[in-house]
């Protein structure tokens, strides 16, 4: 490495650089920030506090401080810090304080994977062996063999488990866990931000089924919730827990400077609106960083990108004369073994760089790595903060570079960047009375111990369990005798549910020809609906970086065989959708929001080549319309519009679906979903003029469309500049989609629709891009 | 009522296949279906502190019951000390489905008992779920009277069922421990120990017919285990009250198999009548092997090598292997050594490592028993060698 080089110079460099000036359109310092500290409460235990203090800690910062209070005063709390803030300690602290106070006490700690889980006993059980206390913890899943099984049940007095697990192995299971359930003080659920859409919405019924079981036993436990970043913390706790809350959102940690750098690849076909490669991009940043002597972390999006970045980097560096060995991949599902020689390697300075998937998970301690590369929006913003906090650890200013796709959000993203730097508007958005989901675990709840009639299921009212309970009756799993409703079915009902699905009825795909003298494989699973517009007869598959052709789908059997390609063209499923409305349940200035039925019919594909977006050939489908019950938001067009737009009905039509186009990548962001996860259609009904629908792609709804209909105002106004803002010259997928006629004025009209639409009368142009601040 | 929801389930009928009807009509109403139940039996109810419980009881004269062999010391198993057959509760139950969670409810309870000389069977039946409780106070209440249990693979279905119906009613204080940790013998297991690999298997009907001989004409018209929870529910539904005697009728015979079962299994494990065949035998021996009870394994491998072999015969060699361990345990290392030679003359020639193996033993025992003044067996020993095939 050269002569080591301090991040303002790097910086500097690179904004002096003219072949740069396109691609940097963003470079902002975050100030460094003092901690704020606060003394270690006189209630808690001495041993913990000497624990504390051979770790070299004194005092405890203001948030930890704050949530040992809260917790000492019986508050279920929702923590929300940043990442290596000490969050652990403000749960691991007050609950193990508890314990050893009450040895006969219980605590559950929800983690939502199992690796999450192993992670944290390995933290918990550390303190609890430098406290010396004798609090015996187990973790819980799948892999707990049968005869640990028992002890855990009867001795465990610190449980760790994940949703799943506490679903079909410990609820229906309530009799064999009496110490735990009558004992239950503390439940802890981290990472409460991955419980949003369908996961979250089951999660909302596991813990309404827990909540009810621990009323049986007669325990009333405290929870602990800590989530990242997100716009709406508080309102997310209060759903899935159905409890009052205190949110404890001021970080007392300290923070080292950070420098947030936005990449996008310069653009070489400006009609189309396409850009370089974002990886090429990433190669060239990635190299300079190392080549000035600054170790860094770059996450990918898949694990073949790992193995292609990989490969590039250790080319650049032995033409530059430097150790290819320098750079390492890192995939999830690496042994221990592997994990500690890449931590070991990092430490001493034998690697200096790895390039990861997101599956770097907490487990592994990358020492002092100064820069943090994101090669491609991982999916939230939550996501891009805690990968960038992996970079800096150790005090000392970081570097966190994020290098844009070409798709619709990263696009969004990188040229507006005032979403990292003011409040973080990702919501996550659950429906815990989404009837298919609610239904599922009602059954479980049946099984588990018998309603009294009048009684609520959580937060429903007494005539909605009711109805709900009739239902189940109408169907002959459950039964009413005198004042209960019993459940009576031979089934056992948690192990037709899935957290993470709404129906069962999955796709799998299977790959003809895996190899490795394999007959065939099952690589995937996908969802029913999403079934009908990738899964087709000669579509084009992929998964994890690979195409797959689709050569046979046996639709009855659920069954979709296909076989690894090596394609330059991807396919676009044409579907016709229809919907119609159920019931318009609110009505504010600019929408509607209701229930509605969709229609899905997929007509035919089109095969479009990679980078230049040319149809290459058109194929037809055959396979039977999907129908699905949901919620939707819609916009309609008032008649006085319609009338007189300039252009006409058809080209209002026209940049009406542009709008959709641009308002689908502004609400997927707002939701913290994928585009796949809302569903859009423009349509003309006969006796109004021309709608908008945005609605939520999961059958009976997860809480989008409600929410983007009090949002409609704003979200119009986010399309708007972002159509405004882009690049191309007459459209493309990043702002009203690429099936537009290429005609120069389609932006144009989105923007004087938007206009209309929120009552404003004059359209101000205003098409040039924004500048780099 | 309607609400918000039951319109939205109404429409979207989340439990129903794409589009159906709901599946089934309004059940019956229960007034109506519990006179319909009335005429199934003669019920008998007892009243307990949960409600009055409802019981089929019959009493039948009873057999002579044979003496006990020391069970504990037999099946290793302390709780099992002082068993006898009259002090017993023998159970088996019907439920609602196979799974071991809360929601399984025992919808029978059948039961029997000793009563001076009379075997008596009561069956308590839940003919409402709102009957449940006043059955299970009546099952405490026999579970109190009688300091064992008998079933039928109970250890792991039955108890467990029980176990969990009873917390959910509130039927065991907090510091009761499970009843699965009472005196239990589970007839299951004592079964497959004797009868593993005499008949097709070791299932309770399987013994009944090859072990109990019972009059196959009984089974004739059985319900089938897996049709009972179905049975049920239609009754629940419907009100039909006839296929019910399907249930109670498998039940009895079950219970009353299990009974003569134990019967039958007491005189096998205290000292097996001189029929008894050799696999058995073997199966017997190879069990109190495994128990460390090496005197009593000796004894029945050796008989079970001398019976003569009619219907499934008794591998030699895989006897003499396990004698060899047993009398080696023992100290008699003479009869260790002549197992080993017997096993010797029963390993085929060609399985030279074998052969190898057992004359190093051989040669072993030998310089063990020079130390005492044997060296007789050295010649014999040679004879042996001289005239095997």
């Amino acid at each position: 490495m050269s002569t080591h080089c301090t991040i303002a110079n790097l910086l500097g460099s690179w904004l002096d650089d003219p072949t740069m000036a396109e691609i940097v359109t963003s470079a902002r310092r975050l100030d460094a920030e003092a901690p704020e500290h606060a003394s270690i409460p006189a209630s808690l235990d001495p041993r913990l506090v000497k624990a504390l203090n051979n770790r070299g800690i004194h005092q405890l910062y203001s948030h930890q401080r704050a949530a040992i209070d809260a917790a000492g005063r019986g508050e279920n709390t929702v923590l929300v810090t940043p990442t290596a803030s000490g969050k652990s300690l403000c749960f691991n602290l007050p609950v193990l304080n508890d314990l050893m106070a009450h040895p006969d006490g219980r605590a559950l700690f929800l983690y939502p994977t199992k690796a999450l889980t192993q992670d944290q006993y390995t933290s918990i059980h550390q303190l609890i062996e430098e406290a010396e206390a004798a609090i015996r913890t187990f973790t819980f899943d799948g892999d707990t063999p049968a005869d640990a099984r028992q002890a855990v049940r009867e001795v465990g007095q610190v449980v760790l488990t994940n949703p799943d697990m506490l679903h079909a192995g410990i609820l229906p299971h309530h009799t064999k866990w009496l110490k735990l359930l009558r004992n239950l003080r503390w439940v802890i659920v981290d990472e409460l931000h991955a419980y949003k859409g369908v996961f979250g919405s089951h999660l909302a019924n596991v813990i309404r089924r827990l909540k009810r079981l621990c009323a049986f036993h007669g325990s009333s436990p405290t929870f602990i919730a800590a989530s990242a970043t997100i716009a709406n913390p508080l309102e997310l706790a209060h759903r899935l827990l159905e409890v009052p809350v205190t949110l404890i959102d001021q970080s007392g940690a300290p923070r080292a400077a950070r420098h947030m750098v936005f990449a996008n690849p310069p653009i070489v076909n400006r009609q189309l609106g396409i850009r370089g490669s974002y990886l090429h991009l990433t190669r060239r940043l990635v190299t300079d960083l190392l080549a000035k002597g600054l170790p860094t972390i770059v996450f990918v999006t898949s694990r073949l990108n790992v193995e292609i970045l990989v490969k590039y980097l250790r080319e650049d560096l032995a033409k530059r004369n430097l150790d290819p060995a320098l750079v390492q991949g890192y995939r999830g599902g690496y042994l221990p073994t592997r994990r500690r020689r890449i931590e070991a390697g990092l430490r001493d300075g034998n690697i200096q760089c790895v390039v990861s998937t997101n599956a770097l998970e907490l487990g592994i301690d990358v020492g002092e790595l100064t820069a943090c590369v994101i090669a491609g929006y991982p999916g939230s913003i939550s996501s891009v903060w805690q990968q960038s906090g992996r970079a800096g650890r150790r005090s000392g200013e970081s570097l966190t570079v994020l290098v844009g796709r070409s798709t619709a959000l990263d696009q969004y993203l990188v040229q507006h960047p005032e979403y990292f730097f003011g409040r973080n508007p990702e919501e996550a958005r659950i429906d815990a009375n989404n009837p298919y989901i609610l239904m599922d675990h009602l059954k479980c709840a049946a099984f588990e111990l018998p309603f009294e009639v009048g009684s609520s299921f959580g937060d429903m009212s007494p005539e909605d369990t009711e109805a709900a309970l009739t239902h189940l009756e109408q169907h002959g799993v459950v039964h009413r005798a005198a004042d209960r409703y019993h459940w009576m079915d031979r089934s056992y009902p948690a192990n037709h549910v899935s957290l993470r699905r709404v129906e069962a009825e999955n796709f799998t795909v299977i790959d003809v020809e895996p190899g490795r003298d394999r007959d065939a494989l099952v690589i995937a699973e996908v969802d029913f609906v999403s079934a009908h517009t990738s899964l087709y007869e000669h579509a084009i598959y992929n998964l994890d970086g690979f195409q797959y052709q689709v050569e046979r789908l046996d639709y009855d059997n659920r069954k979709a065989f296909v076989r690894r390609v090596d394609s330059d063209y991807f396919t676009y499923a044409h579907s016709k959708s229809k919907v119609q409305v159920l019931s318009n349940d609110a009505t504010n200035e600019f929408s509607h929001v209701g229930e509605v039925l969709v229609t899905e019919k997929v007509v035919g594909f089109k095969k479009v080549k990679f980078h230049t977006h040319e149809n290459v050939g058109y194929g037809e489908v055959h396979l039977p319309e999907v129908q699905m019950h949901t919620e939707a938001m819609w916009i309609p067009v008032p008649p006085p519009i319609v009338n007189g737009f300039a252009g006409g009905r058809d080209r209002l039509v026209d940049a009406l679906r542009g709008i959709g186009h641009a308002l689908h990548t502004v609400a997927s962001l707002r939701m913290m979903c994928t585009r796949r996860d809302i569903g859009l259609t423009v349509d003309e009904p006969e006796d109004s003029g021309p709608r908008l629908y945005l609605y939520d792609n999961i059958p009976g709804g997860v809480g989008f469309a409600m929410r983007l209909h009090n949002l409609t105002a704003p979200l119009l106004a986010g399309a708007r500049e972002l159509i405004a803002g882009c690049a191309c010259s007459s459209g493309c997928p990043s702002c009203i989609g690429a099936s537009r006629e290429m005609d120069s004025d389609g932006r144009l009209l989105a923007c004087q629709l938007i206009d209309e639409l929120l009552g404003k009368t004059k359209t101000t142009l205003r098409l040039v891009p924004s500048p780099p601040v | 009522m309607t609400t918000r929801l039951s319109d939205r389930l109404r429409r979207m009928n989340p439990m129903g296949q794409r589009g159906s009807e709901s599946l089934f009509p309004s059940p019956v109403d229960a007034d109506t279906r519990m006179s319909k139940l009335e005429k199934l039996r003669p019920w008998y109810f007892e009243e307990t502190p949960l409600g009055k419980a409802r019981i089929f009881r019959e009493q039948m004269t009873a057999f002579a019951l044979p003496p006990a062999p020391d069970l504990a010391l037999i099946l290793r198993d302390e709780r099992l000390s002082g068993f006898s057959m009259d002090q017993a509760l023998y159970l088996d139950i019907e439920a609602t489905g196979l799974s071991h969670g809360a929601g399984t409810m025992a919808f029978l309870i059948g039961t029997a008992y000793f009563e001076d000389q009379d075997l008596v069977l009561e069956q308590l039946f839940v003919g409402d779920p709102s009957e449940e409780m006043a059955a299970l106070s009546h099952f405490r209440a026999l579970l109190d009277r009688f300091p064992y249990l008998v079933s039928f693979n109970g250890k792991s279905y039955d108890l467990s069922v029980l176990q969990s119906r009873l917390i959910l009613n509130r039927l065991l204080t907090d510091t009761e421990g499970s009843i699965k940790l009472r005196p239990h013998l589970d007839l299951l297991h004592t079964a497959r120990q004797a009868y593993r690999g005499v008949f097709e298997n070791t299932r309770l009907q399987t013994l009944e017919q090859h072990v109990l001989h019972s009059d196959p004409a009984l089974r004739e018209n059985d319900l089938p285990g897996s049709l009972v929870p179905a049975v049920y529910f239609h009754y629940l539904r419907t009100g039909v009250v006839p296929p019910l005697e399907g249930i109670l009728t498998h039940n009895r015979l079950d219970v009353v198999s299990m009974v003569e079962l134990t019967r039958h299994l007491l005189p096998l494990l205290a000292d097996p009548p001189p029929d008894t065949p050799g696999l058995v035998l073997m199966n017997l021996g190879r069990a109190a092997l495994n128990r460390k009870l090496y005197e009593r394994a000796t004894t029945l491998i050796e008989r079970a090598r001398a019976t003569p072999t009619a219907g499934t015969s008794v591998d030699q060699r895989e006897a003499c292997l396990a004698l060899i361990t047993a009398y080696r345990r023992l100290d008699q290392i003479q009869a260790a050594q002549a197992a080993a030679m017997d096993a010797l003359q029963h390993t085929v020639a060609e399985d030279r490592t074998e052969r190898v193996r057992l004359e190093r033993q051989i040669t072993r025992f030998q310089r063990a028993l020079d130390r005492t003044p044997h060296a007789q067996s050295k010649d014999r020993f040679l004879d042996s060698l001289s005239s095997s095939p």
